[in-house]
């Protein structure tokens, strides 16, 4: 008999009525799998996500995922401490003992649970941010910690790559009811910018009937969480480059370690390679050189298209109003390392952006601290990640802000 | 040649089990497809036809 | 209730163009099928079901094409359709060549100017180019861009489609007189974008038996052969396309370097994971269209039939991309001649049939060559036999031993995907390279 004669027999062997009830017996019973794993914890000994439970490797964690880290991880009657941001926050080059929220935790103590659910290139509005304001209700006592660059201002709803968090909540209906940031973001859907040839080109749009529609589905399926836990804990079935084998791809990601090296143990000529450093420079003064101009009198004057008009009304609605007091955003400072390449006048109109930046966050009814312009060279891996002394001096910078945070909106009480 | 009752049941019973087997594989398959949806998928061939 | 509609006429805008590719790879064709389906099983008159599957095939190629990519379908198809009416025959020889004029225009005149013209003289290729685009209307893109030399969605299966039906007509078939029926012919949206390629004859009967009702068999096979056909595509051939992009590269960028430095035995697995990621990619988008037409009780053409099982060229050719070979045999090999006026013509006949075919599955040199290739194989494949001793001695053992026509047949066959993803040199040297030689 041919493989092909066996599996014609097998066909016309099968009773169709059977079949057909096992096909709506495995959807539903696996739709309610998947909300039971919802509520279920994977990531029991979670750290911060890495390169194998990320986007990089085609994990898309789940709003209920994050959730589930933080009850699992916090105690009873510890303060929140969410951390979101980019790769600096994430802790890239430190070793997940040496790693920034760990030491952060240490100098909060028992009273505060810190988590880390920064991501790459994340902005301030993207999956942490989400996760922390799910979570609102729950652990009302919170502080989102997040970074930026000094002039950034944050697309509400999350950027292209991470706002499938903000949807898979949205249609969960985990989020508070904002209006403003609703109308903020149907704008930006809305936003574009006409083309030569007589087409349009949307910046903000992306495929966001896609991503909707699978948010709503998975609202009723539960199938990202499902399928997210068997590929975190039992087998991975989507093959990437970061897991490259044609068979390796397929185990467990939890069996795949955290692959971020120690980056102090790299030599200072490797970190600050001379070859890139008129690029890094070229980065480090676009971090200002539009936000001030010296005036005729040789007085700074700010651009206030730029602070008024893009960055202040940029910032306005990203959250909801009640979630902005308990928001600290830390604006990342450059390694120490570029200073001595920058002019005097170029220094000083650093230090002057990050300072309204600062000013302009808490005007926004935002906190906001500047970090880094005292560092040593050696506590940067490069021109914005830190090493593990990098990451100690952060959390010694943090934890009397997230103190005093704590104090001043009751927490303490 | 003919089958025994219990032979007829046992076959009967057989071909529900199997049947049930094939149509749980193909619900727990479409369940995942909506997941897998969501990933980045790789075009069809019939791109460059 | 505004606010409904507004979604409602959001849903059905048109997709991006990067949609194109991924057609049943998406939540909205996903939402689409499942709504579209309980309502054709909701519905009850034929004559219900039948108008609702057109409405929702016009929004399927609304979305997916956009009114640029509809544009020219519509023409060709209400062209078509009257010409059929008329039975004129001459008139179907006319709506064939514009039907094919079409499809040389939107898939080959890019390669035709640059490739062919190019060859001659690569500043005539690119002035005609240039004048072409300073002169020819522009129709603006869902996604931007405007629609020049841009074929439209399924546009090469359209056009096979449309020749079929008009040669039929011609011979003497009885034409299509219900226009809804025409419509669903032409756009039903299961095989529009890539097939199986259809024949009315058997299309039409079948519709009206889905619109007269669907049976709990057909809902049963049609799960079962779109899970199928998702799992050969997203868990099989994406998983290996992803692993061979990373060791072999892709057609604009291969990596040679990894292909000559991998060992002997490597370079014959990665032929083998080449030759399995086609066969799940396409047959797995055929059982997709199969099982989503069979859940409207509707019988879509096989595509495949265990083609890696052949034993021997034609046999492949039997198995592999059926609709397409046994189109090209009725519509392009036997009004040629077929084999009817000798071996030389035979010979003849079939490299023009398979240039095409190859030339058909994509603009480019190295598409012909592969079906020249697979032409050259078959000429063999159907001669040798009559070669004294050599190829006696061989028929007979491929006679004696079908596992070694087998083998034979799979290696011929899975060289031949070289040609099919690589630029023609690469194919060449890589070919070269499974049979020891590195250089």
């Amino acid at each position: 008999m041919t493989i092909k004669e066996i599996f014609q027999t097998l066909r016309a062997g099968m009773v169709t009525r059977t079949v057909l009830a096992g096909i709506v017996i495995g959807f539903v019973g696996l739709c309610l799998l998947g909300r039971r794993a919802s509520r279920t914890p994977a990531m029991e000994r979670f750290v911060r996500f890495t390169q194998y439970t990320s986007n990089e490797s085609k994990y898309y964690v789940t709003v209920n995922e994050m959730m589930s880290i933080v009850r699992a991880k916090i105690k009873p009657g510890q303060i929140l401490v969410v951390v979101g941001g980019n790769s600096i926050l994430r802790g890239v080059a430190q070793l997940p003992d040496q790693l920034w929220t760990q030491k952060l935790q240490d100098r909060l103590g028992d009273g505060y649970c810190v988590v880390n659910f920064a991501f790459n290139a994340s902005l301030i509005t993207d999956a942490a941010s989400v996760a922390a304001e799910a979570l609102a209700k729950e652990f009302p006592r919170q502080i989102y910690i997040a970074n930026a660059a000094p002039t950034q201002a944050p697309t509400p709803g999350g950027s292209l790559v991470y706002r499938w968090v903000y949807w898979d909540a949205y249609y969960k209906g985990l989020l508070i009811d904002d209006p403003a940031r609703a109308k903020k973001i149907a704008a930006n859907m809305a936003f574009r910018i006409p083309q030569p040839d007589g087409s349009f080109f949307y910046p903000f749009k992306g495929n966001i009937q896609e991503l909707k529609l699978a948010s709503w589905l998975d609202s009723w399926c539960y199938f990202n969480d499902f399928w997210n836990d068997v590929a975190y804990s039992d087998f991975n079935t989507i093959w990437n480059p970061l897991m490259p084998g044609l068979v390796d791809f397929m185990q467990a990601r939890s069996n795949w370690r955290d692959p971020d090296p120690d980056g102090s143990l790299f030599p200072l000529t490797v970190r600050f390679p001379t070859e890139t450093r008129d690029g890094e420079l070229v980065n480090i003064r676009g971090n200002s050189d539009r936000a001030f101009n010296k005036d005729p009198n040789g007085v700074w004057q700010a651009y206030l298209p730029l602070w008024d008009d893009v960055f202040q009304r940029g910032i306005e609605d990203i959250f909801p109003p009640q979630l902005k007091a308990r928001t600290l955003i830390l604006l990342s400072g450059t390694a120490t390392y570029y200073n001595k390449w920058l002019t005097d006048e170029e220094r000083e109109r650093d230090r002057i952006t990050y300072e309204e930046a600062v000013r302009r966050w808490k005007l926004g009814g935002f906190d906001a601290l500047e970090y880094g312009r005292d560092f040593a060279v050696e506590d940067h891996f490069d021109r914005t990640h830190l090493t593990k002394t990098g990451a100690a001096k952060l959390a010694d910078v943090v934890a009397p802000k997230v103190k005093e945070m704590a104090q001043k909106l009751g927490y303490l009480k | 040649m003919s089958q025994t009752p219990e032979k007829i049941v046992r076959s009967r019973l057989a071909r529900h089990a199997f049947s049930l087997v094939v149509g749980l594989a193909v619900g727990v398959f479409l369940h995942y497809l909506l997941y897998r949806l969501g990933l980045p998928v790789q075009p069809f061939i019939y791109v460059a036809f | 209730m505004n606010e409904f509609f507004t979604s409602l006429r959001a849903a059905f805008e048109p997709a991006g163009a990067d949609e194109a590719g991924r057609i049943f790879n998406t939540y909205w064709f996903v939402a689409f099928a499942v709504a579209t389906t309980l309502a054709y099983w909701l519905l009850r008159k034929p004559a219900l079901r039948l108008s609702f599957l057109a409405i929702a095939c016009v929004l399927f190629h609304y979305h997916f094409a956009g009114p640029a990519g509809m544009a020219p379908i519509i023409v060709l198809g209400i062209l078509t359709y009257l010409i059929g009416l008329s039975r004129h025959r001459l008139a179907c020889v006319a709506g064939i060549v514009v039907a094919v004029l079409a499809l040389c225009f939107y898939k080959y005149a890019h390669f035709f100017v640059l490739d062919v013209l190019g060859l001659i003289n690569p500043a005539w290729g690119q002035a005609i180019e240039k004048a072409a685009r300073a002169s020819l209307p522009r129709i603006a893109s869902p996604e931007g861009g405007t629609f020049l030399f841009i074929p439209p969605l399924g546009m090469s299966f359209f056009a096979f489609e449309f020749v079929h039906y008009l040669y039929e007509v011609r011979k003497g078939a009885a034409p299509l007189k219900n226009p809804l029926k025409f419509v669903l012919f032409s756009i039903f949206f299961p095989s529009l974008v890539a097939g199986p390629i259809k024949r009315f004859g058997q299309f039409i009967p079948s519709l009206e038996a889905g619109a007269a009702g669907v049976n709990a068999d057909d809902v049963a096979v049609g799960f079962r052969r779109i899970a199928m056909g998702f799992l050969k595509k997203v868990v099989i051939a994406d998983n290996l396309t992803g692993y061979l992009e990373l060791n072999l590269g892709t057609y604009d960028h291969p990596n040679l370097g990894n292909f000559a430095g991998a060992g002997l035995v490597l370079r014959w697995f990665y032929l083998v994971l080449v030759a399995l990621r086609i066969l799940f990619d396409f047959s797995g988008y055929s059982d997709i269209a199969i099982g989503l037409a069979r859940l409207l009780g509707i019988q879509l053409p096989e595509n495949f039939n265990w083609p890696y099982a052949a034993r021997s060229i034609q046999d492949f050719w039997q198995r592999w991309h059926i609709s397409l070979s046994s189109w090209i045999r009725d519509y392009v090999y036997i009004p040629l001649g077929g084999n009817r006026h000798g071996a030389v013509r035979r010979i003849v006949n079939g490299l023009i049939a398979f240039a095409l075919c190859g030339l058909w599955h994509g603009a480019a040199w190295n598409f012909v060559v592969w079906g020249l290739y697979h032409g050259i194989g078959l000429a063999v494949c159907a001669t040798y036999r009559n070669v004294p001793g050599v190829g006696r001695l061989l028929g007979w053992m491929f006679g004696k031993f079908p596992a070694l026509a087998w083998l034979v047949t799979e290696v011929f066959v899975c060289i031949g995907w070289l040609l099919f993803f690589y630029p023609l040199q690469s194919a060449l040297l890589m070919a070269t390279q499974l049979f020891g030689y590195t250089r």
